[in-house]
């Protein structure tokens, strides 16, 4: 039984376990450049557990955690109205917005199978149908709002270190600081996805969900191959 | 060449036989009827399997799920109250 867990777990579990090294990773090395910091700074340097449960390692932390809810909860809003043609991310052409009730399988065409709140009907039916895209919209919001706390503190931590007088959170959110973090981020997952939609239409990887089949047109997207 | 049965059968003698064998009243032999998968018990078992497997499955799917929900909610929340307590 264990043995068929983890053979049916491990996409998830392979993540899980990269996740963790390189957040490790990230606060190892991010604790060695922040004493180099202290110590040309004149000041004394701090531990590690110190460091990372400090606004200099969280906001970091944050700011990629956002772009990439971000990347997800785009990427599955714009899936809905827009169609790539020969993308195996895209639906097919004519198949853009919300499908019927009777090919999203709810309410009174749910199968025996089906999860219980996709035989439920109103709020509970409209919760449960929208239900990633609105786990994802909220990760990235309070990704965003930790991001601009944690680096409102920092901000401030330099000022103070440059003899500057503090700045009030919401001039944080509007300074250039805040955005540059913001978008360095977004560009770099926008550039992803737009090329992974656009490259998987005449790029093949043989074996992967991701992909085509490697024989599939060009002009085919994944779903009209099924 | 090694006999395929322990003792031959012509070996033995009659009155040997006659004399370990209880005294069984033969019973007139019954037609053998193949008892249903139900009677038996197997539907039973083939519905507790399918059942056990569709426990498995789902133990397989609410595992990974929670586990990186955890991770996120947990991750938030550090993220939010430590910069709010002035760390």
């Amino acid at each position: 039984m264990m043995r068929e867990f983890m053979r049916s777990t491990r996409l998830s579990l392979v993540f899980l376990i990269i996740f963790l090294l390189t957040l490790i990773g990230q606060s190892v090395v991010g604790f060695l450049y922040n004493n180099e910091e202290l110590t040309q700074h004149g000041q004394p340097e701090i531990g590690y557990f110190e460091f990372v449960t400090t606004s200099a390692f969280l906001v970091d932390v944050a700011e990629n955690w956002q772009s990439e809810f971000l990347q997800f909860f785009l990427f599955i809003l714009a899936t809905i109205w827009f169609i790539q043609k020969g993308s195996p991310e895209s639906k097919k052409p004519g198949d853009e917005g919300l499908g019927s009730d009777e090919d999203q399988l709810v309410g009174s065409h749910a199968r025996r199978d089906s999860p219980r709140w996709a035989r439920a009907h109103g709020v509970r039916l409209w919760i449960y149908s929208n239900s990633l895209l609105l786990t994802m919209g909220a990760v990235f919001v309070l990704s965003w709002f930790a991001q601009s706390l944690a680096g409102h503190i920092v901000a401030n931590d330099e000022n103070m270190q440059h003899g500057l007088p503090p700045e009030s959170w919401g001039a944080y959110v509007v300074s250039a600081e805040f955005w540059n973090r913001t978008l360095q981020n977004w560009q770099s997952e926008f550039l992803a996805v737009g090329a992974m939609v656009a490259f998987s239409i005449y790029l093949r990887q043989r074996g992967s969900s991701e992909s085509k089949p490697v024989g599939m047109p060009h002009h085919t997207s994944s779903e009209e191959s099924q | 060449m090694r006999s395929a049965h322990p003792i031959p059968y012509a070996a033995v003698p009659a009155s040997a036989t006659a004399a370990a064998a209880p005294s069984i009243p033969l019973r007139p032999a019954r037609r053998c009827v193949m008892l249903r998968p139900e009677k038996r018990g197997g539907r039973r078992e083939g519905e507790d399997a399918v059942r056990q497997h569709e426990r498995n499955n789902r133990i397989s799917q609410a595992v990974p799920f929670w586990a990186w929900m955890t991770i996120v909610v947990v991750g938030l929340v550090v993220m939010i109250a430590l910069p709010l307590m002035g760390r």
